[in-house]
This record gives C-alpha cells, structure tokens and sequence, in this order.
C-alpha cells in the first residue's frame, strides 16, 4: 500500500469521540502545564492548541499498547521546550550560564552554603509568589520542565521516564539537577528582595 | 553514616529512593539536621511551586481544539473532491482539470540525479552496438558462452566513453 494509503486509512481509523474525550480530560491540564512552562496565558494557548493539533494529525502513529496520555504529554513538552527555547534564543539571554552553572555532581554542602534556613523561612512568609516565579522563569526551559512534573504534577519518576522516554536513573538525576538550579536561582531573589 | 548526595536525598523526598537507600536514610535524617533542613526546603519548594497561581483554560480553546475533528489532511481532502467528482459531471471536469494540473506538475519535475544521467546512451550507439552484436553472434551459441546481458553492458560502456 503507498504512503498515503497507509495514513488515509491511520486517520480514517481515528475515533473522533475519543479525540474529543481526551480534549475534555487533559485539556484543562495541558493548559495549566504550558502556561507554568512559558509563563504566558497567549503562548500556552498556542502551544496547546500546537500539541493538540500535532496529536489529532498522527493519532495513527499511537501505539494503542502504550498510554496515550503519556504520549501527549511528550509531544507537549517538546513543542513547548522547542517554543520557550527559540524564544530565548531571540532574547539573546543565556539564563543557564547566569544561573545555573555547570552541570556536574553537586552535593548539598557546597550549595547555598549557610542559606537553607533564609531560604526555608522565605519560602514560608507570604508574598513570596513573584520570587518564586521569577526564580522558576531563571531556570532552563528543561528544567522548567521537570519541576512542574514531579513537584507541581506530582508525576511519578516512572511517569516521567515515559513521558520523556528516558530511563528511571536520568529522570532521577533531572530531578535532583532542576531542584538545585531553581535553589540558586531563588537563592538569587531572595538576596535581591530579603 | 555520611551525610548523602542531593540527588539520593531528592529521591527520597519523593519517595523514589531504592529500598536500601530509603532505609539508611530513615535511620539517618531525623538526627541530622542537615539532611532534616534539605529536606524541609525540598517540601517548601515544592509547596511553593504549586501555589503559583495558574489561570483557567480559556473556553473558546476548548472549542477551537474539538474542532480540530472537522479538520481532514490536504489527501483525504483531495480523495474526496476526486470521488466526488467522479461523482457528478460539473465535478468531472473539475477532476479532469486537477489531472492535468498534476501530469504537468508531474512533467516538470527536476531532470534526473547526475548518477542516473550517467548511465543515459544516445539512441544512434544502442543501434550500431546492437547491429555490430547480432552480426557476430552465432546462431546457437555455446553453453559456455557468457551471458549475453554482461557483453552488452559492457560494450555499452565502451561505446558511451568513446561517443
């Protein structure tokens, strides 16, 4: 059968009813996902609308044995990442080098040495919103990323090593990675605006 | 024990560690305030992420995204208007037209890759190299012979450089 053959009879397949549950399921999710990763009401909405649209076009690529929420959310992430990081990159703004360092083996001595108590009590005073955000807009659009799943999400490691179709051990050392780089960028803010 | 790396301490924060390591580190961390301070501030972070306000998803997104389903690819789209087109006569002519437009799409297409052209031989050499061929063949030939495609090709070659 030719090329087109082939995805005529993928899409034909298609069940729009379980296209327009998922919508109704994730949607609200998807949102809320984008707009934490780009911080912009607009751009989130387009990337939503980008990742929904990418999904409904390759429905026959799914392989039904796999979870398609899961799925989704991959091809979310990347349009979002990809999104966020031309954007940057037009900005000309290395946010990584400024915050985040190398990406070598940190242990928590040397990290904010003697701040973890300023930090905690920060963390706990109201109105620490805008620093908190600030300090998530600081970090890499991956690392972004990663924080919303595990500790907005609260998506399990093997969830996300699905989502991102990495092993358990690399979404561990994300983790762990993404969680010290936010640490310095807030650390940052909270030097800025005790 | 030694105080352990951030990332054994994260994933044990989010109960990921390995059954050794959240073993130790249960033994471990409520007598260490290091460790008992990473992980308060583990839990703040994440509290604080998750109280970052998020507006809703927009209704008319909703909408607009379920209408994705009305949407058909650029070849289901073109199958269609062909059967329908076959379908009635003013679509005939349509589809006819569309015919055409494709064989002189199709007419205009970029000359073959330079390894293709290569291999092109005028059509005055296939003849005389064909004439020279029958002339010396003889009428059975020996079942030892070579196959008869390889002496072609090859005097083909031959001919082709020469020309």
């Amino acid at each position: 059968m030719s090329q087109i053959g082939r995805a005529t009879v993928a899409f034909e397949a298609v069940p729009t009813s379980l296209f327009e549950e998922f919508v109704r399921g994730y949607g609200e999710r998807a949102f809320q996902f984008a707009y934490r990763i780009c911080g912009s009401a607009d751009e989130a909405r387009e990337l939503v609308q980008a990742a929904f649209t990418r999904l409904w076009e390759r429905w026959g690529e799914h392989d039904p044995a796999r979870s398609l929420e899961a799925w989704f959310f991959r091809i979310l992430r990347s349009v979002a990442v990809d999104a966020v990081r031309r954007r940057e990159r037009r900005r000309s703004v290395s946010l990584d080098a400024l915050v985040e360092g190398g990406d070598g083996e940190d242990t928590y001595a040397d990290l904010v040495p003697g701040r973890e108590d300023a930090l905690l009590e920060a963390l706990e005073r109201r109105g620490r919103q805008e620093a908190v955000r600030r300090a998530l807009a600081a970090v890499s659009v991956e690392h972004r990323a990663i924080l919303v799943l595990c500790d907005v999400e609260g998506r399990t490691y093997e969830d996300i090593a699905r989502a991102l179709t990495v092993p358990l051990g690399t979404v561990r050392s994300r983790v762990s990675r993404a969680r010290l780089a936010f640490r310095r960028a807030l650390s940052g803010e909270t030097e800025v605006t005790p | 024990m030694s105080c352990p790396s951030f990332e054994t301490l994260s994933a044990y924060a989010d109960r990921e560690a390995s059954p050794a390591e959240t073993a130790l580190l249960a033994a471990h961390a409520p007598a260490c305030p290091a460790c008992s301070r990473m992980l308060a501030l583990i839990a703040a972070e994440r509290r604080s992420l998750s109280a970052l306000p998020v507006p809703s998803m927009p209704p008319d997104l909703t909408a607009s995204l379920l209408a994705l389903t009305a949407r058909r690819p650029w070849w289901e789209t073109l199958l269609s208007e062909l059967r329908a087109g076959f379908a009635q006569p003013t679509g005939a002519v349509a589809a006819a037209a569309l015919a055409v437009v494709a064989v002189l799409v199709w007419g205009r297409r970029e000359p073959p890759p330079a390894a293709v052209a290569e291999l092109e031989v005028p059509v005055e050499v296939l003849m005389a190299a064909h004439r020279r061929y029958a002339l010396s063949m003889p009428l059975t030939p020996p079942e030892s012979a070579p196959p008869p495609a390889q002496l072609q090709v090859a005097g083909l070659a031959a001919e082709r450089d020469v020309y």
